[in-house]
């Protein structure tokens, strides 16, 4: 009703109105669904996406928890757009260079194609999976996913496996007073780049249309209670060696939350409640027992 | 008389039906056990630049640390690189963990006195061990008699106070888990 007054009042004819509910209409349906040209993500046959887990070798009377964080219905939904210029993951990436990957900057790059298949996302406690044999109690995730290129190969938008690296942001609230922190994964570094393998540990990992990206962190529970959050955003990336400057295309996020805490104890009533109680209980039974006999005896007196 | 009686027993009774519905609940945290199979990686294996020098084998690893000479001038670089070698007759897994977290680098001088850290040896000494959290994280396996060189070299400079003249004695612990390999013992002059 409202929106027809509107419509009868404006100034714009009926075809300038459809004209104007169909760009909406675009706009909308841009905002919610990625470029044409971002890499599609999907679950592998037999993937697994196992959401939580519950933590074992806790304290006496704690209980805790893993759980992903991102854990969309639809694994669609981790996609990440290229981040514009004022993304965190350029903020923190000019902060960590100076000390972990000297005269690297990095600049917004174009979607990808191709596809991201994710065959493992899944919440891990370390007592039930002791792989790698850390120490315990400790929850984390697994993320294994394979980037398989676009056929057509290359193009400007879309490189050459080999001129491809992952960079991993992780985000989490292991700063003073738990304060959120974010490096470029490993913090520190284990090379003199900015990506998360190593040369040697990437070309181990491609093959001439795939790269293959495998991540398995994990946080200790030390304390009760506990509460860690972790995000980690892995990007795409060309790169020029020889200007040392990285180019971020599009990505994913995940992650995932530790929890514990001391189990919601029951109240455990005194022994003179629960003598009370018991006492109440068998005289009021006893009441309606003598109750009970009166009218049978002045029954028969009758 | 039987009223006594029977009261006593039900508040005995009643309390041990208390006790129980507070403590008689299954404490078990973990549900079952899940071992998943063996995930397989890639060998990050490098044939060509084995090392002639290794440390004791432990659990059917062994490791090693190499330089491309043992005397460097002040003020050079001082490279080395660590590699850890799977000389059981079975597969092996190592875990690449960005270096620092399973791997500790330890430079004695000549009286066998720690060489101090730099204030980056102190950030990478700090996330070392198995209580540590973990971020870059994946397990590789090794195929036996195959090496697995990932990492460096590093330069010692980066991350010890290492004076003009001195006698370095070097050596690298892998840690899996509570398993440590330890790497043969560099011998390196500074002059």
């Amino acid at each position: 009703m409202r929106g027809d007054s509107l419509e009868r009042n404006s100034n714009f004819s009926l075809d300038e109105r459809v004209g104007l509910k169909l760009a909406l209409l675009v706009a909308i349906l841009g905002i919610l669904s990625p470029p044409a040209s971002a890499f599609t993500i999907q679950l592998g046959t037999g993937a697994t996406y196992d959401k939580s887990d519950p933590l074992g070798d806790l304290p006496p009377n704690t209980t805790g928890t893993v759980t992903l964080n991102p854990a969309p219905t639809d694994i669609k939904d981790i996609y990440l757009a290229p981040p514009q210029e004022t993304a965190n993951i350029f903020i923190v990436f000019a902060a960590d260079a100076p000390t972990q990957f000297a005269d690297w900057t990095a600049v917004p790059g174009v979607a990808l194609k191709g596809t991201l298949t994710i065959t493992e996302y899944d919440a891990r406690d370390y007592k039930a999976e002791p792989r790698p044999p850390l120490t315990t109690p400790r929850g984390g995730a697994d993320m294994r996913a394979i980037f398989t290129r676009d056929a057509g190969d290359p193009t400007p938008d879309n490189p050459a496996i080999a001129d491809l690296q992952f960079i991993n942001l992780f985000t989490d609230n292991t700063g003073a007073s738990g304060a959120l922190a974010s490096h470029i994964d490993p913090f520190p570094n284990d090379d003199t780049l900015p990506w998360y393998y190593t040369e040697t540990e990437a070309q181990a990992r491609q093959t001439a249309t795939t790269f293959r990206f495998e991540d398995s962190p994990s946080d200790k529970v030390t304390t009760i209670p506990f509460n860690r959050t972790v995000r980690f955003e892995t990007y795409l990336a060309t790169f020029d060696n020889t200007t040392k400057v990285a180019t971020i295309h599009d990505g994913w996020s995940w992650g995932y939350d530790v929890v514990a805490d001391r189990a919601p104890r029951k109240e455990i009533p005194e022994p003179s409640t629960v003598l009370g109680t018991t006492l109440v209980l068998g005289f009021g039974a006893l009441f309606k027992r003598v109750a009970a006999r009166k009218p049978q005896k002045s029954q028969k007196s009758n | 008389m039987l009223i006594g009686i029977s009261l006593n027993f039900m508040v005995l009774v009643l309390s041990g039906v208390f006790v129980l519905s507070c403590y008689g609940e299954d404490r078990t945290i973990g549900g079952e056990s899940r071992f998943p199979q063996e995930k397989i990686s890639a060998v990050d294996a490098c044939p060509e630049e084995v090392s002639e020098v290794w440390g004791n084998e432990t659990g059917g690893l062994i490791a090693s640390l190499n330089a491309d000479k043992t005397l460097f001038h002040p003020e050079e670089p001082i490279l080395v690189r660590f590699q850890i070698k799977n000389i059981s007759d079975r597969p092996q897994t190592v875990w690449h963990s960005g270096f620092w977290p399973n791997h500790r680098l330890i430079v004695k001088d000549s009286k066998g006195d720690n060489v101090p850290l730099t204030a980056l040896g102190e950030q990478t000494r700090a996330v070392f061990g198995s209580d540590t959290l973990r971020r870059k994280n994946f397990a590789v396996t090794l195929a036996p008699g195959k090496i697995d060189t990932p990492y460096g070299p590093y330069d010692l400079r980066n991350y010890f106070q290492i004076g003009d003249s001195a006698t370095l004695r070097v050596r690298c612990l892998y840690l899996h888990g509570s398993v440590e390999v330890f790497s043969n013992e560099l011998v390196l002059n500074v002059k």
